[in-house]
């Protein structure tokens, strides 16, 4: 009884003191008052908001050892034990910023990353599609950032003074092989891969993580839609060919295919072209996409992308003078699979396996070049979240690329040829949040390629630093190598990998819709491939001895602030490069470089017609090449390049899109080099012919349709 | 004896303690939607916003205050300046529609709120984030018509977003009008009788009726 009693008293004890006052306020590190902060004690629901001085006071009944807590967003948690017993307390609350690892200071040294996700994003995915001078190709929308240059009989990236090769496009991290389509030379390519798939882009210019080699320049890293929320078909008719796509979205599986067919052979005869075209290109092509979730977090995804395409067209030969049939048969099946898992809070796990299948058989009159590669990238990579300011990415890779070629001279003379590389490679690289303001990036890649029995060993490192209004500098170095293209290796297969190095300082800012960067380089280049000629099938005449480097500066800017509906960007790229490599017998400034390159975009929605207006211009200044009429090496220079590319997408109706776009509309005549015949003719000339665009201007249009039981998608983000 | 006693004496003062405690949730929720009712500025939101919180984090099998806890942080985000810092606020408030969702799974009238807050998410960046999201929100508007269809507010926002779709590709609003006035006849039949669940969101359909009838 005497217990029970205890307990009571106990009990109504608790109401026995009076109330407490408790006041005080709330700060941040640097001693700055907070507004708005949550402030009360622990299991009860007596409280009160930080006033706009960062001040509180509330009263309480409560008595006792009891816990106040503090929060606000941003920040951690506040905990203190308190003793109530009717006295004022006064306290005063300092609050720890919070690590904010998404949102906070990021490395922007060399990287372009677009994403639907984060916020510190230079381009988003809808800008791609929707620049007027890209067609609907990624490529040419990346081609207006600052660091690219306009080299119009490629459509390949040339990144910082790097050749087109230098660049390398992944999918989900795996890498794509021959991401262009096959085509012959001078008549430029696009990417193969439709800017639909992807939900984000990181395109780097330099300086990467350690999670990405085999690249001398630029990683160009596409994210792939995750699961489809509907069932739907897409339909698209265009000038160019046409596409169906059916998706079908379960519970936890998705299932999409699709049937392409390219063909430019109707629009070539319309249109009056440059190139005498025997076969204009045409291709058909499937898709299949299948998504599904494993768990709450993990995700499988599988990509299946195939593709038969041709072309031929006749030309002049420059020493005969007949007509020469150059053509192009190719067939492409690039197979990506892959999962990604959390595990839990602090591990989370990524892996997969991408198959690149590409046979070409290049035809010049009766010679055919047949050439086939079978290539497989997989890859296991961690990342593990030590602590709220460590993370750690580490990841084991290999690579494997067999290459056959044979070479077939009419019915006489046939060259068999063929190598197999088998590269390991190995990275971890270390992410130190010191705060919200500065990171620290440390990483190491280690490649073991088998073809020369070669060890190396790559660090990168990067830095950024949080100014006080939203500017941040950023700094980057890294060590790269890249594996000889294949061409070289199958005649000399002891060419070792090439070597670049960088060095990257970065300014950016990202202020209410405007972003303004500039980024100054330097990049070295070793160990580059030389040989005496091209298709030289001596191997002894092929060595690596050349080299080179490239610096410059890039200025990008961009606002989608000043005026309304208008989204507007500016890209400015200064580059001096030279190089001895290849087939050059000096340094010399390369013939794919322009020093200038400028460009603008830009997009305005008008409401009223439910369409938005796209417009693109592009500026690249001379570039040199080589004239053996004349003394010296690449002692000519070719006009400048400009180009003027509009674009409209009106919404004709929810699920109705048409899509209209012109390149080169004021019809300049861009020549991008000469070529010149082999041997000097009768006068002792070298004959020569100028490089120039496939037509004056290439005009497309396009009706897409979408179909779904709510008819509310449409197609915009198909463009 | 003397145990049984004890025993008695501390189921009594459990009890006691438990109803205490109802009581004080009770009046700690009604202060709290009473401010609510009269917020009108961002600051009086977040007033309200940090007692949902405050009373989310002690009663933590009510979904009642994570709701209004996330409608006020989404009011927030309603009248707070910039897309980051509207973002700051919408992403709170999805901390607290999951962890509602998770005391009251399919419950409509937290799935409405879902719909809803992505409807705001997309007002901070329309032109980025209308194709992203517009599905989105439908869905979930859509999901909870589907639990619930006598639900005022699931009707009503998915009446508001018929309504501007129709209004935007210029085709005929009769469906979103039919919606809307079968929204503000829910809204009327609303119990008077007080009590926690949700009540509030009848002047935007009142406003939507009043649109389509000029």
């Amino acid at each position: 009884m005497l217990k029970h009693f205890t307990i009571l008293l106990l009990f109504f004890t608790t109401f026995t003191y009076g109330q407490t006052t408790l006041s005080g306020v709330v700060k941040d590190g640097s001693g700055l008052t907070i507004p708005g902060a949550n402030v009360y004690l622990k299991d009860s629901f007596d409280g009160d908001v930080s006033s706009p001085e960062g001040t509180f006071n509330f009263t309480t009944e409560l008595n006792g050892q009891q816990t106040l807590i503090v929060s606000f967003v941003g920040f951690k948690p506040y905990e203190k034990a308190i003793l109530l017993n009717a006295d004022a307390l006064r306290i005063e609350v300092i609050l720890q910023e919070e690590i904010n690892k998404v949102d906070g200071v990021t490395i922007t040294a060399g990287a372009y990353t677009s994403s639907d996700v984060k916020k510190n994003t230079v381009l988003k995915p809808l800008d791609i599609v929707t620049t007027a001078s890209a067609a609907g190709d990624i490529i040419g929308a990346i081609n207006t950032l600052p660091g690219t240059a306009t080299v119009g009989e490629s459509g390949r990236l040339f990144v910082r003074g790097g050749e087109g090769y230098e660049t390398k496009v992944f999918i989900d991290g795996l890498e794509v092989r021959n991401a262009f389509n096959a085509t012959v030379p001078n008549v430029p390519t696009r990417g193969r891969f439709s800017p639909f798939l992807f939900k984000g882009t990181s395109f780097s210019t330099g300086g990467y993580s350690a999670e990405y080699g085999q690249a001398l320049s630029s990683a160009l890293v596409l994210n792939s839609n995750d699961f489809p929320t509907e069932t739907q078909t897409d339909i698209s008719i265009m000038s160019v060919g046409g596409d169906i796509a059916h998706t079908k979205a379960w519970d936890k599986t998705s299932f999409s295919a699709k049937v392409q067919a390219t063909d430019l052979r109707p629009y070539q005869n319309i249109i009056q072209q440059n190139f005498d075209w025997e076969e204009a290109p045409n291709s058909v092509g499937t898709e299949f996409v299948v998504r599904h979730k494993v768990n709450k977090d993990g995700l499988f995804k599988l990509y299946v992308n195939s593709d038969q395409s041709k072309m031929s067209l006749r030309q002049t030969n420059l020493d005969s003078g007949l007509q020469d049939t150059i053509g192009i048969d190719n067939d492409y099946l690039y197979i990506n699979a892959n999962y990604r898992d959390i595990l839990n809070k602090k591990w989370s796990l990524k892996g997969g396996v991408s198959i690149t299948n590409d046979r070409s058989d290049f035809r010049l009159n009766q010679d055919v070049f047949d050439q086939r590669e079978l290539s497989m990238h997989s890859k296991l990579t961690a990342q593990w979240d030590a602590s709220e300011k460590v993370s750690l990415n580490m990841g084991t890779e290999w690579f494997n690329r067999a290459f056959d070629q044979s070479v077939r001279f009419g019915n006489t003379r046939t060259i068999n040829r063929s190598f197999d590389d088998h590269l390991m490679s190995n990275f971890v690289e270390a992410d130190y949040f010191a705060s919200n303001k500065f990171v620290f990036r440390a990483g190491v890649r280690s490649e073991y390629t088998s073809l020369t029995q070669q060890h190396f060993l790559n660090p990168r490192l990067a830095m950024s630093y949080k100014l006080k209004n939203e500017g941040q500098f950023s700094l980057a170095y890294g060590q790269f190598v890249q594996a000889p293209q294949n061409e070289f290796s199958v005649v000399q297969p002891n060419l070792t990998p090439e070597k670049a190095e960088h060095f990257i300082l970065n300014y950016q800012m990202i202020k209410n819709k405007r972003v303004f960067r500039v980024e100054t380089y330097y990049k070295a280049y070793d160990d580059l491939v030389k040989f005496q000629t091209l298709n030289d099938f001596n191997p002894d005449n092929y060595n690596n001895l050349g080299f080179g480097e490239a610096k410059g500066l890039d200025i990008f800017w961009r606002d989608n602030a000043t005026f309304k509906n208008t989204d507007y960007w500016v890209s400015y790229s200064y580059v001096d490069a030279e190089r001895d490599y290849q087939n050059f017998n000096q340094v010399a400034r390369p013939p794919f470089l322009s020093e200038h390159n400028f460009s603008v975009v830009v997009k305005h929605f008008v409401e009223s017609l439910r369409t938005q207006f796209g417009a693109t211009y592009n500026y690249a200044s001379s570039r040199l090449y080589h004239n053996p009429n004349l003394d010296g090496f690449q002692n000519s220079q070719t006009p400048s390049f400009q180009d003027v590319s509009v674009n409209a997408a009106i919404l004709l109706k929810q699920n109705i899109i048409l899509y209209l776009s012109s390149s080169n509309v004021f019809g300049r005549d861009n020549i991008f080099g000469y070529e010149y015949a082999t041997t000097p003719n009768d006068q002792g000339v070298f004959t020569e012919r100028e490089i120039g665009q496939a037509a004056k201007r290439f005009v497309f249009f396009g009706l897409f349709i979408t179909l779904t039981k709510d008819k509310q998608v449409n197609q915009l983000d198909n463009l | 004896m003397k145990k049984i006693t004890l025993i008695i004496g501390i189921i009594v003062a459990t009890f006691s303690l438990q109803a205490q405690s109802q009581e004080a949730y009770m009046k700690a929720m009604g202060k709290a939607l009473t401010e609510m009712g009269k917020a009108q500025k961002f600051e009086d939101y977040q007033q309200v916003a940090a007692q949902f919180e405050r009373i989310s984090a002690r009663a933590s099998n009510q979904w009642h205050p994570s709701y209004y806890a996330a409608l006020a942080y989404i009011n927030m985000s309603m009248r707070a300046e910039g897309i980051s810092e509207k973002d700051k606020w919408t992403n709170k408030s999805q901390e607290f529609i999951d962890q509602a969702k998770g005391t009251a799974p399919n419950n409509a009238e937290i799935v409405a709120l879902q719909g809803f807050q992505h409807m705001i998410v997309l007002s901070a960046d329309p032109n980025s984030r209308g194709q992203m999201l517009s599905p989105k929100a439908m869905q979930a508007l859509g999901q909870a018509v589907s639990m619930d269809p006598t639900n005022p507010r699931a009707n009503s926002f998915m009446a508001q977003m018929e309504h501007g779709m129709a209004q935007y590709f210029g085709s005929s609003t009769a469906n979103a009008c039919a919606r809307a006035q079968k929204a503000l006849e829910l809204f009327n039949a609303q119990s008077e009788e007080t009590s926690l669940d949700p009540s509030w969101g009848k002047s935007t359909a009142e406003q939507l009726v009043q649109q389509c009838s000029n």
